[in-house]
């Protein structure tokens, strides 16, 4: 129950930095990075600690995202949901996959939400995006391996000291 | 977030089984969200509430820059300061210098319009905002402005800057406001020419260095270089301020219509402070979307 509670923390602290961290500005060419970031911590709690990031999460943390953002309402949540649900769906299969094939399972991920944007954007009237748009998707494909390593390094630990200080 | 009762149904391996029927909900739910917020009307109150909530995240992720800008600025070294200074003394001088020529065409056209008696000169209230410094989205044409409607900003008030027009308000919270570009593909600008006074509309591409006129008659007046200026039919904007220049002018063979594209004035990227501007009332077409 406690373990569960810090990992809920943890997961909430993951995401209020990634949605902070798409708010820096950033010079353009790093700019492809940024739509990313929260669909990742996702992915990864998903992935490791389900109990924590079930879709009504998803759900709201996105809808954050569109209020921050100024999206249209309903964008990210859906997007996320989507996310999620697909992660969970193929959970036992990705867990066991070794760091980089997971990684092309993400940049798959990432992709197909990436359509699913421009289909919701082009049904609101916008122009065909620039060929960066495509590049957010590959910028998630290089992080994740190391936001893997960092969020696992961050949950282990947390459970080294509880179990520490129980001890 | 899942029930007990899932829980205890649950095997071993498939303890994590997402529900499809929440999913469906959901779904359905943000597909709901979106068409009322296509419709503006309805969500845009919420979403200038929500802004009193947002944005202090706002100023949270504009520190790192604010900082680095303040560290750029107690580092740089007085040379650069002050050739900086010189610089700006100049453009000031050259600022002024143009603003008393102007202002001797302006009377010389107000007692011209006095004899026509035509439209009255229409007055204009302007406030300075900031640009706060976050990014909304780099695939969007979007800002997000220091002041909100605690300073009087409105929905609808323009946005210019020192070479011409930039965008428009389009919620405004208490403590900021998020605003369009000129150059966001959902909005459009009533503008004239400045050589002939041809009306058109400048509508946005997506993309941050060009506009478009789109349904222009074949024989239209317009030439590569033309400057265009707003005009007092959208009543946002004052009249007479810059907006673009021409680039291109397209009469494709066969086509109804001519179509031609426009460069933006205003430096859209690289300003930090902007003037809010509105017209006295009178009154104005819908709210931008």
């Amino acid at each position: 129950m406690r373990a569960q509670r810090s990992h809920y923390r943890l997961f909430l602290a993951a995401c209020a930095v990634a949605l902070l961290l798409a708010l820096l500005p950033l010079p353009t060419w790093l700019a492809v990075v940024k739509p990313m970031g929260l669909a990742l911590v996702l992915c990864y709690f998903a992935l490791e600690v389900p109990e924590v990031a079930g879709l009504g999460h998803a759900f709201v943390l996105g809808l954050a995202a569109d209020l921050l953002y100024g999206e249209l309402l309903g964008e990210h949540a859906l997007r996320m949901v989507v996310i999620v649900y697909l992660t969970l769906r193929f959970r036992h299969r990705l867990r066991f996959f070794p760091i980089w094939q997971q990684a092309g399972a993400i940049f798959a991920l990432l992709l197909n939400d990436r359509v699913l944007e421009l289909w919701i954007r082009m049904l609101g009237g916008a122009p065909w995006p620039p060929a960066a748009f495509w590049l957010a998707p590959v910028a998630g494909l290089l992080l994740w391996p190391w936001l893997f390593i960092l969020l696992d390094g961050l949950r282990l630990r947390r459970r080294v000291s509880r179990e520490r200080r129980s001890a | 977030m899942r029930s007990p009762d899932d829980q205890a149904q649950a095997p071993l391996f498939a303890g994590t089984r997402p529900g499809t029927l929440k999913l469906v909900v959901l779904l359905a739910v943000a597909i709901m969200l979106m068409l009322a917020d296509r419709q503006r009307s309805l969500l845009v109150p919420m979403r200038e509430r929500a802004l009193a909530l947002t944005t202090p995240v706002y100023r949270l992720a504009a520190l790192p820059a604010e900082g680095l800008e303040a560290l750029r600025t107690a580092l740089g070294d007085r040379q650069r300061l002050a050739s900086e200074n010189e610089a700006l003394r100049a453009d000031l001088l050259q600022a002024r210098f143009e603003l008393q020529q102007r202002r001797a065409e302006g009377e010389a056209y107000a007692r011209v319009l006095a004899l026509l008696e035509a439209a009255r000169r229409q007055q204009v209230e302007g406030r300075l905002v900031r640009i706060v410094d976050v990014d909304l989205d780099p695939f969007r044409q979007r800002l997000l402005l220091d002041a909100g409607s605690d300073s009087g900003i409105v929905r609808g008030d323009g946005l210019i800057d020192a070479l011409g027009v930039v965008g428009q308000v389009s919620a405004a919270g208490p403590g900021s406001a998020f605003a369009i570009l000129i150059t966001d593909p959902s909005h459009a600008l009533p503008v004239e020419v400045s050589r002939n006074g041809v009306k058109a509309i400048a509508s946005g591409t997506g993309e941050s260095h060009r506009l478009v006129l789109h349904n222009l008659p074949l024989n239209v007046d317009l030439a590569v270089g033309d400057r265009l200026l707003s005009s007092a039919v959208g009543g946002r904007f004052p009249p007479g301020i810059p907006v673009a220049e021409v680039i291109e002018v397209e009469r494709a063979p066969g086509a109804a219509f001519a179509t031609a594209w426009a460069r933006p004035l205003a430096a859209l990227a690289s300003n930090r402070e902007l003037l809010a501007v509105r017209p006295l009332p009178e009154a104005g077409p819908g709210l931008p979307r």
